[in-house]
């Protein structure tokens, strides 16, 4: 049994449709200047997954510093790394499918290429038990998302427009009516 | 001993040590009696508004979006447990100030003029006979020397003054206050109420007893509904020693204030058998301080009153100060708060709130009450809980996909969720206990702080019943997807440590006597949560201001009969 077998309590990993060898790759701490090489793909990839649309998209609210500083900043060795090999991966899944990279994707192939690695975090999640996921760090793409949305939901486009932001609510009201399409509050 | 002939004026009436919200009711009652008082605080200063500088910031505002660094989690493995970037400037850092966890216990820790009075969870619940009386009912620990008699008056008092909002439900085992008027509960905290109050056991349902205040109330607040109370509150919308008991005992001209003093311990004069004063480290030139006074009230929390006491040693104390009974630093209590379930109810899609109220809801106790069956633990314990509909932070790792449908979710309310845990009382255990390290010091040379604490088979009992009950509640009120926990958190977590210096009818067997006294030295009061007896399942932080007054009130009267 291998290193990463021994991890895995010995579960036989063929047949999952994806690799699960590179998250849980123990590594040093990543460099920053990698995390900002990314940024503009960062960009994209929040617009793909919070667009524009009545309001204001992750573009417009402007978030990839906040995702770089935080994944750098709040997470562990091990997500960071996932994070980082993750991008790679979306990358070069591209690049094998559509002999492009991931910005000069149509909208159409963006979908599916992120549609791939959403099903792949799925899986995982899935599969392993908390305990081993523990091990092996948090998917990708649950990382992605993660900072794309608390980026977004704590920005001021995003919190005044995208939600309802109460600076200060004064009263509180126990018991009111939904209004049409009620947004709803962004901070508790 | 480097030992500094100062120029500060190093006498006085009283002493108090700690400015947390027992040390501030005790600086501000002695105070207005005209007693020259020196209130002693290890941190720094924090004065009510300006030292708030993260009160009125946005989220955006935070470099990291109020998200935990991997360098606060390092520096702090347990105090980031509770603080975010928004009030963490509340919190000492771990590393800087080490203590030894014979078993995982967290001790939550703020260092500062207020203590952790800024960043307290502001219930106020009375204790009654029913906890009063539990130690001699059933054999554990000694008997409490006071009944609710005792205390009610100065419950009134100290309610009184801090402004407490709740509602009158007219319980014998939750005795009703002096409130102002009640927050609101919600549509689905309402509903959960209605279905609970069907129950056979005559439950109920009621909002939160908080220090938050629904009018205006001693030139404070209102509370605006913020909810972002711990970083300190620019409308004084909640009681904290800065905002209000420590400008109070200012306000007389009786107060000296000493930021950065560290009490390494309290002097005893063998002839005169009582204390004589305290010796103080400053902590930021490290030179060292004696202080003298007629009286000396410990506030210092209960961890730290103990190791104080431990740490105070003579011919009279060789173990301790005044602990003859061989009991400072047992008995160390703390609420468990890990067991209980939330659900998710599918009703009132057309309701929603406005505002972020600071509290949420409160069932009392319902268990092991006069003329009830007996279970199969001891004591008992309240659910605490809020409804509110699901918002992006709970829907982040629940919805699916991406693109306009996913964001559609995310903005939109989710349905209405109810999550409730049982508050449960801890029995005094005698080896659960704080002791001293005499072999490793801290940056000051005082002896470092062990604590060796466990829940045991009551708690944990209890915890099984938490569990049962509250999804019963839950689902006999329609709730779905109901889920039972139990983070299994060590002691600590709810950070109502207490009982390491209790309260008895005998020097023998306790410290401190029915006025807070200690036995042996009679000079010396402890009013923090060290003092108590049993634990109770209530939020014990009322309790400690009420018997901080009545402390004080019984002290200033023997100091004026020349009993001390």
């Amino acid at each position: 049994m291998n290193r990463r077998q021994a991890i895995l309590g010995g579960v036989t990993v063929f047949g999952l449709g994806f690799s699960i060898f590179k998250w849980g790759r123990p590594g040093k701490r990543i460099d920053l200047s990698d995390l900002e090489h990314q940024k503009k793909l960062i960009e994209e990839l929040a617009e793909c997954i919070i667009p524009e649309t009545d309001t204001p998209g992750a573009k417009t609210a402007g978030l990839q510093d906040f995702v770089v500083k935080a994944v750098y900043n709040c997470e562990n060795l091990r997500n960071q790394r996932n994070f980082i090999d993750g991008l790679q991966d979306l990358e070069d899944y591209a690049i094998n499918h559509f002999k492009k990279s991931f910005i000069h994707c149509s909208p159409k192939d963006k979908k599916e290429i992120l549609s791939y690695f959403d099903q792949q975090s799925r899986s995982f999640n899935l599969f392993f038990k908390k305990a081993k996921r523990k091990i092996l760090g948090d998917p990708f793409f649950y990382l992605l998302k993660k900072y794309i949305v608390i980026g977004y939901c704590t920005s001021i486009k995003g919190a005044n427009q995208g939600l309802a932001y109460d600076y200060i609510p004064s009263t509180y009201e126990s018991c009111t009516n939904i209004l049409k399409d009620q947004k709803s509050w962004a901070t508790k | 001993m480097n030992l500094k002939a100062s120029k500060e004026n190093n006498s006085y009436d009283a002493i108090v040590i700690g400015s947390g919200i027992s040390g501030g009711w005790a600086a501000m009652e002695l105070c207005k009696k005209g007693l020259k008082t020196l209130l002693l605080e290890r941190g720094r200063d924090v004065k009510h508004i300006q030292d708030y500088p993260t009160a009125n910031l946005n989220p955006w505002d935070f470099e990291f979006r109020l998200q935990n660094t991997q360098k606060d989690i390092l520096d702090s493995p347990v105090q980031s447990q509770l603080f975010n970037e928004g009030d963490k400037l509340f919190y000492v850092k771990d590393k800087e100030h080490p203590y030894i966890q014979e078993k995982p216990f967290n001790w939550i820790r703020g260092y500062q003029v207020g203590g952790r009075s800024l960043t307290w969870g502001r219930q106020c619940y009375r204790l009654s006979d029913l906890d009063f009386g539990a130690n001699a009912q059933d054999g554990n620990g000694v008997d409490w020397p006071i009944r609710y008699r005792d205390i009610q008056a100065w419950y009134d008092y100290v309610e009184s003054y801090i402004g407490v909002s709740g509602s009158y439900e007219r319980l014998a085992h939750l005795p009703d206050g002096k409130f102002l008027p009640a927050m609101e509960l919600n549509c689905i905290e309402r509903h959960l109420a209605e279905s609970v109050k069907k129950d056979p056991e005559s439950r109920i349902l009621t909002i939160a007893r908080v220090a938050n205040l629904t009018r205006g109330w001693d030139g404070r607040g209102p509370c605006q509904n913020r909810n972002l109370c711990t970083r300190g509150c620019p409308f004084g919308g909640y009681f904290s020693s800065n905002s209000s008991t420590i400008p109070a005992a200012m306000l007389t001209g009786n107060l000296s204030l000493r930021p950065y003093s560290i009490v390494s311990e309290i002097l005893y004069d063998e002839q005169r058998k009582k204390a004589k004063g305290v010796r103080v480290i400053d902590a930021q030139t490290k030179e060292v301080y004696d202080f003298f006074s007629k009286i000396i009230f410990v506030n210092a929390s209960t961890v730290a009153t103990a190791s104080i006491l431990l740490n105070s040693k003579s011919n009279r104390f060789p173990n301790g100060f005044g602990n003859g009974s061989e009991q400072i630093g047992h008995n160390l209590m703390d609420h468990h708060s890990s067991a209980g379930a939330s659900g998710v109810h599918e009703g009132f899609q057309d309701k929603y709130y406005k505002g972020r109220r600071p509290c949420g809801f409160l069932i009392p106790r319902y268990r092991n009450l006069k003329g009830q069956e007996k279970m199969n633990f001891l004591r008992g314990y309240n659910l605490q809980g809020h409804g509110e509909r699901r918002e992006w932070m709970d829907t982040l790792s629940l919805t699916e996909g991406f693109g306009a449908d996913f964001k559609k979710k995310l903005s939109h309310p989710g349905p209405w969720t109810v999550w409730m845990a049982g508050w449960g009382e801890c029995l005094p255990y005698y080896d659960n206990k704080v002791s001293l390290d005499e072999n490793k010091k801290d940056e000051y040379g005082v002896p470092l702080v062990k604590i060796d604490f466990s829940f045991r088979e009551n708690e944990h009992t209890m915890m099984q019943d938490i569990q049962e009950t509250s999804a019963e509640m839950l689902k006999k009120s329609g709730f779905k997807d109901i889920d039972v926990f139990n983070y299994q958190k060590p002691g600590g977590t709810t950070v109502h440590e207490m009982g390491t210096a209790r309260m008895g009818r005998s020097a023998k067997d306790s410290v401190l006597n029915a006025n807070n006294q200690m036995h042996e030295v009679k000079n010396v009061f402890i009013t923090d949560g060290s003092c108590m007896t049993s634990s109770a399942c209530q939020n014990p932080s009322l309790t400690y201001m009420a018997l901080t007054a009545r402390a004080c009130d019984f002290a200033y009267n023997e100091l004026k009969k020349g009993n001390l």
